[in-house]
């Protein structure tokens, strides 16, 4: 049978089998269309780095020359989980490394922090240097210091590391004492520590024990000359990073989603990093309170001024936030009402669904607009292909997602959440490609199961994640606290009442709330509008600010760019502070930012503020704001250059 | 094989290959996008009503004056509307075909209403006469020959066409001036001069319209214009010639809100229709026989708050406003799609939660309809509209024995073209109530001049067996609507007294979402409770409706003398079917004013007759004011004192 053979079946029908051809073809063309082949998308992933040195302060953190990279969590370096700290309890600090620390790094600083890794690094004269200054009235903190440093910490022979710390026993020497003692002892604990009792230090009577880990001594203040050292005898960076990053698995590895068939699976969420499972239903954010335990010490001895965490004298703040999930326009209705009742939010928008128009009008109301991230299980797909016949699609990257969205909003956009959070397995790689594609600030840390609520990392406000290699990833996480997702908590619980009353009274938090835009139209019930407007109305009744992820992290940067350098006077009981507080302005509608409050202690050795002077003009020491946990005031300020003087009344036992 | 022989075998297996491959592209089309054929709908009109209540009130319909087919609306015979009249503001009414007047023994009554179908029957007169003369009150709606000259004005003036109601003595003066702006479609009949010895009660163009005059001990009242046309074109909606309805917005669709009588009704917050009714019964009437009726509401309350949501493309997830209001035990009625996404589980949850389930009849009108496809082996390239009968049975067999399906609503308010074709679809497969009549979305109000449920006249003039409740706002979010809310429950609290019916619509979130629709709808809530509402479905108010059209009271009037005090005694005699029932009376009588009421004489102890004295509820209505008193469910006696 051949074509060329006109009275073959072949020759007889060749058109008709030409067009027939030519209609499978449109036909799988066409199906292709509907069903096309799909090719998904790789991104990038950046690495930890030194964060630089910004602002000024008379704190400065010391730091490893080299970074160490570390296959399992208790071979990681810790070291910046400092960084972190210092960022949300002080606000301006300075660092150094290790191999460039002098003594000229000193002369306008009165506290160091000397973590674990750099005690080892540091040599003797860097050691005897930092003798001197203390002996002079410096404040030294050092981690898990080796017998090299038996000058300043009274031990002088080796000691024991304990490879588990497992829970704190005793807190009888924090600042943090009550309510907040009892949950500072409740704090979980994932570290190791130095086992104190296991070695002889003979004048360790004359320290001040304030912390026990398993019953032994796990930080004391020693005064050293007219100074002091705080031995943190426990790896506060690694107990730090296993709060507020979670606690992976063996090779860094996050566990898989319950239920999970693959036996290896790419992906899973955040929470599955939680270091302890009280904390999946925790109201007490207990990485803030082992913080603040760490750094309230210093205080007892010397006061200083430090920067508040909020602006002026507010007790927290609130951020909400709504994700678009694929409801495109119609999302926007949430937008309408914050913005007709002055508040804001923050939306997470995929990059296809909303309009430019719908974009603008989010922006209008002074939205601030975020990328809504669509990772490999629920990908956004490009259709590829010649005119309208489109037979594969590929994966949008996050690259692509966050170009193509910025292009629709038409400005730069810094900030995700990922979809579902789907995150990587790795303990950072998610970071590492967030980071990639220059996002500055994400927040998918937060309840991802059913019926979590809470601190459940521990914090509510950011901090940079640590890679593997020990440094620090340039992405500040925002951990959520509340989602429509997985409910609101218990139905006997009023969860929003307790979160924000608790904040305004003690634990001043930033509270991010989640509640979908299409959360209504999905699983509809009263609960999830009520406590979206009750979180908006009570966050003012509360003293919160009511900001979006975008201007708080403005806020913080220039907080942290701030310059603080204070002196106390101890005869006159005088702490005097020369600060600097540089201006932002809110990306809502461009007006100056309020300024981070000005906090010192509430009083010194038992003795009350007796005055207070802001830029030569008095202020009354009753309209001073108070930290909840007693230890704070705190005086309004606002941008530009400031000196104030504080003058404690005498102690009880002087008197 | 011949050349020819050859050719003309390719040429039929060309044929055969592209008429199949033809033929299947076809089917495959059609298959996605099926030939859609439509339905006819089962008719059953409107029926010849009669009522062997136990009332005071006996209304008097002759259906032997029905015309077979009118063909217009004026050619109508609305008498049948006094009954939704008589039976909203006073519950039990017999109503009786004018045939058997004869045999009726008119002294069980103490209101006789011949309506104008009736009234014109000479024989009866000595009869009427008689029970005026003992007392009775007899009102005669354009009545004719000897009953016009014994009762009434001369009527010589003729039938006319009325232009606006000029006077209507004792009324509130802003509803009298709410009535005065209102366009009449009626007719009226004028008289050369106004009846000696008559008191004028309203006037239309300044002819007496509504007058009264006592006679021996009873009091004639003629009603000189059709009274039932004007109630009937209000509420219901004034059709043009043929009975189709005129789309007043250009689209293509006729909605419920094209059968508004008059524009001047779109958001009017006056229910005009019940300041008539209510100005008839406690005014023309009331003012001469003290009133007695049941309470519309439940346990006395001030009005109803009826809610209503429509299901739209949402599954079972829409219960989510049922659970809300089962929280506080209120309820309301849901309107299901069916076929449709909610299950067998989603139905049996929203009884289970107290909801009233109606059907959202999907009409083959706007691109709705549901169809059913036709076909075999996994082709369908036909489907057929499924009728109104078709859908209630499927959703009939869903909920089985767990609740009547007696509630529809049309999908989008749609109405189509005719005036009553949807009431009669209806009637044909026993649902009782509709609630398609709405106000327009962006304009809440009492379009349809009341927001009480009301009986439906078919073209026919007669009565369909099932009630109309008006929606007087669809919320969806947008401003003032909480407000229009707030004040509608206000007015109603102080006078209205109304049944509220609001829709929300559980679907909202995903098609329109609205944070203010969210707080409107909480609220709204609220402010019924606060306003003393009861919350409720269209199902729970019809029950309560049809209990109380056919329970029983009667009331007897005497004067006497109690502990040495002249006070007029009402007695009241009733058999309430269902709890929760009040019975509402004059605050007044002959210048005397409510005292006490007592629970008549249920026992004897010694020399003292016990009986329980009742905790008395003053209410005004529209400026009438009545005392609410409770009654227990069966039987109850009770003596009203005045003093």
């Amino acid at each position: 049978m051949s074509i060329l053979n006109p009275d073959s079946l072949l020759s007889r029908f060749k058109y008709d089998l030409a067009i027939l051809f030519l209609l499978t073809c449109l036909g799988v063309g066409a199906w292709l269309t509907y069903h096309p082949f799909s090719f998904e998308s790789t991104d990038e992933e950046a690495v930890g780095e030194r964060p630089p040195s910004v602002g000024s302060g008379e704190v400065l953190l010391v730091v490893p020359e080299e970074a160490q990279t570390g296959g399992e969590f208790d071979e990681l370096d810790f070291t910046y989980a400092w960084y972190n700290s210092l960022v949300q309890e002080l606000g301006a600090f300075q660092i150094q490394s290790t191999k460039r620390f002098g003594s000229e790094d000193l002369s306008t600083i009165r506290m160091v922090v000397v973590p674990s890794r750099s005690a080892e690094e540091l040599d003797a004269t860097d050691i005897n240097q930092l003798q001197v200054f203390v002996e002079s009235g410096g404040i030294l903190i050092l981690e898990m210091p080796s017998q090299k440093w038996a000058r300043l910490t009274g031990i002088d022979e080796p000691v024991l590391m304990g490879r588990s710390a497992k829970r704190i026993t005793a807190a009888v020497g924090s600042m943090l004492q009550g309510d907040f003692g009892q949950h500072l002892i409740d704090c979980p604990m994932n570290s190791r520590m130095m086992r104190l009792d296991t070695v002889d230090i003979p004048d360790f009577h004359r320290s001040d024990i304030l912390l026990e880990i398993d019953g032994v001594p796990a930080h004391y203040h020693r005064a050293a000359g007219q100074g002091h050292v705080f031995v943190v005898a426990f790896d506060f960076g690694m107990a730090l990073t296993a709060l507020q990053q979670g606690l992976p698995g063996d090779a860094l590895l996050l566990d898989p989603l319950d239920g999970e068939e693959d036996e290896d699976p790419l992906f899973t969420r955040p929470e599955r990093a939680v270091a302890n499972p009280k904390m999946r239903t925790a109201a007490v954010p207990y990485a803030d309170l082992l913080e603040r335990h760490i750094f309230y010490a210093p205080l007892k001895a010397r006061p200083s001024v430090r920067l508040w965490s909020f602006p002026n004298t507010l007790a927290g703040a609130l951020v909400m936030t709504h994700e678009e999930g694929g409801f495109g326009d119609k999302a926007t209705y949430m937008a309408e009402f914050e913005s007709k009742n002055r508040f804001t939010s923050t939306y997470f928008v995929s990059p296809t669904n909303m309009t430019n128009n719908a974009l603008d009008e989010l922006q209008s109301h002074g939205i601030d607009v975020a990328l809504g991230w669509h990772r490999t299980l629920d990908p956004i797909y490009e259709a590829r292909g010649v005119g309208r016949l489109k037979p594969y699609q590929s994966a949008l990257s996050l690259v692509e997602q966050r170009e193509r969205l910025e292009g629709w909003a038409g400005r730069r956009l810094h900030t995700t959440r990922s979809r579902g959070l789907i995150w990587d397995r790795h303990y950072s790689q998610t970071f590492r490609k967030l980071a990639a594609a220059s996002i500055y600030v994400d927040s998918s840390y937060g309840p991802g199961d059913v019926e979590e609520y809470g601190y459940l990392f521990g914090t509510g406000l950011p901090f940079y994640p640590l890679d593997d290699n020990g440094l620090l990833l340039p992405i500040l996480e925002i951990p959520f606290v509340l989602s429509d997702d997985v409910g609101f908590g218990p139905d006997d619980l009023d969860v929003v009442d307790k979160l924000l009353k608790e904040s305004r009274s003690g634990f001043h938090q930033l509270i991010t709330v989640d509640i979908d835009a299409d959360a209504m139209a999905r699983h509809p019930q009263p609960a999830t509008l009520d406590t979206w407007i009750r979180c908006l109305e009570m966050a003012e009744q509360e003293r919160h600010w009511l900001t979006n992820l975008h201007e708080f992290v403005l806020f913080t940067e220039a907080r942290r760019q701030a310059s603080v350098h204070t002196d106390f006077d101890a005869p006159t009981r005088t702490l005097t502070g020369n600060l600097e507080l540089p201006s932002q302005r809110s990306p809502r509608d461009d007006s100056v930012m309020p300024s981070p409050g000005l906090a010192f202690p509430a009083r010194f050795e038992g003795g009350n503020i007796e005055s207070v002077i802001l830029d030569g003009q008095p202020v009354e020491p009753k309209t001073l704001g108070h930290s909840g946990d007693g230890v704070l005031a705190v005086l309004a300020v606002s941008a530009g250059t400031h000196r104030v003087k504080v003058v404690y009344g005498a102690s009880p036992q002087a008197r | 094989m011949k050349p020819r022989g050859k050719a003309h075998r390719d040429g039929l297996a060309r044929a055969i290959l592209w008429g199949s491959i033809a033929l299947a592209g076809l089917l495959f089309y059609l298959d996605t996008s099926p030939i859609e054929l439509d339905s006819d709908e089962s008719f059953e009109g409107g029926t010849s009503l009669v009522l062997e209540a136990v009332s005071d009130v006996l209304l008097v319909v002759d259906y032997d004056t029905y015309k077979d087919e009118p063909e217009s609306f004026a050619e109508l015979d609305f008498s049948l509307a006094w009954l939704n009249t008589l039976q909203q503001e006073l519950g039990p009414i017999a109503l009786r075909d004018a045939e058997s007047l004869a045999d009726i023994e008119l002294s069980n009554y103490r209101l006789v209403i011949l309506t104008r179908s009736a009234s014109g029957n000479d024989a009866w007169l000595p009869k009427l006469e008689g029970f005026v003369d003992r007392g009775g009150t007899l009102v005669l709606e354009m009545p004719s020959g000897a009953i016009r000259k014994a009762f009434s004005a001369d009527g010589q003036g003729g039938v006319r066409d009325p232009q606006r109601i000029t006077m209507a003595n004792g009324l509130a003066t802003e509803l009298q001036a709410a009535l005065e702006e209102l366009p009449l479609a009626t007719d009226i009949i004028g008289s050369a001069g106004p009846l000696e010895g008559a008191e004028t009660v309203l006037t239309i163009d300044g002819v007496p319209v509504i007058y009264r005059k006592q006679l021996g001990v009873g009091w004639a009242i003629t009603v000189d214009f059709d009274y039932g046309m004007v109630l009937t074109s209000i509420q219901q909606g004034q059709p043009t010639d043929g009975f189709r309805l005129r789309n007043h917005r250009g689209t293509n669709e006729i909605e419920s809100s094209d059968l508004v009588f008059d524009e001047s009704l779109i958001g009017s917050m006056t229910p005009i229709a019940d300041v008539l009714e209510r100005f008839m019964v406690y005014g023309a009437i009331g003012e001469v026989l003290p009133q007695v009726g049941f309470w519309p509401f439940l346990d006395g309350m001030d009005g109803a708050f009826v809610v209503s949501h429509d299901t739209g493309n949402m599954g079972d997830d829409a219960a989510w406003m049922a659970r809300y209001e089962a929280a506080f035990n209120g309820s309301s009625s849901y309107f299901l799609r069916t076929p449709g996404p909610v299950t067998r589980a989603g139905v049996e949850e929203l009884v289970h939660l107290g909801a009233d389930v109606g059907i959202e009849w999907n009409r083959s009108l706007g691109g709705g309809g549901v169809y059913e496809p036709i076909g075999m082996w996994g082709i369908e390239p036909v489907s057929k509209a499924l009728t109104l009968d078709d859908q209630s049975s499927h959703l009939r067999s869903m909920l089985e024995d767990l609740s009547p399906l007696v509630s529809v609503r049309c999908r989008g308010n749609l109405w189509g073209r005719d005036w009553v074709d949807p009431f009669r679809a209806m009637a044909a497969v026993d649902l009782r109530t509709d609630s398609t009549y709405a106000a327009p979305e962006a304009k809440p109000g009492y379009s349809f001049g009341t927001g009480m449920p009301f009986m439906p006249l078919d073209k026919t003039g007669l009565g369909f067996n099932l009630l109309e409740f008006p929606v007087l706002l669809i919320a969806t979010g947008r401003d003032l609507e909480l407000s229009t809310l707030s004040e509608m429950l206000r007015q109603s609290s102080e006078s209205f007294h109304e049944a509220l019916g609001v829709s929300f619509a559980p679907d909202i979130f995903v098609e329109a979402p609205s944070a203010e629709f969210y707080r409107t709808w909480r609220d709204a809530y609220r402010f019924a409770a606060e306003k003393g509402h009861w919350i409720t479905s269209v199902r729970n108010l019809y029950r309560f409706s049809r209990a109380r059209h056919n329970s029983e009271l009667r009331s007897r009037r005497s004067d006497s003398v109690i502990n040495g005090r002249e006070v007029v005694l009402l007695r009241l005699e009733s058999l309430a079917l269902e709890i929760g029932m009040t019975v509402s009376v004059p605050e007044s009588i002959d210048e005397k004013t409510f005292v006490e009421a007592r629970r008549g004489l249920n026992r004897v102890q010694g020399d003292s007759l016990l009986s329980d004295q009742l905790d008395p509820k003053p209410v005004s209505v529209m400026g009438y004011t009545r005392v609410l008193l409770p009654l227990s469910k069966g039987f109850n006696a009770i003596d009203v004192v005045y003093e």
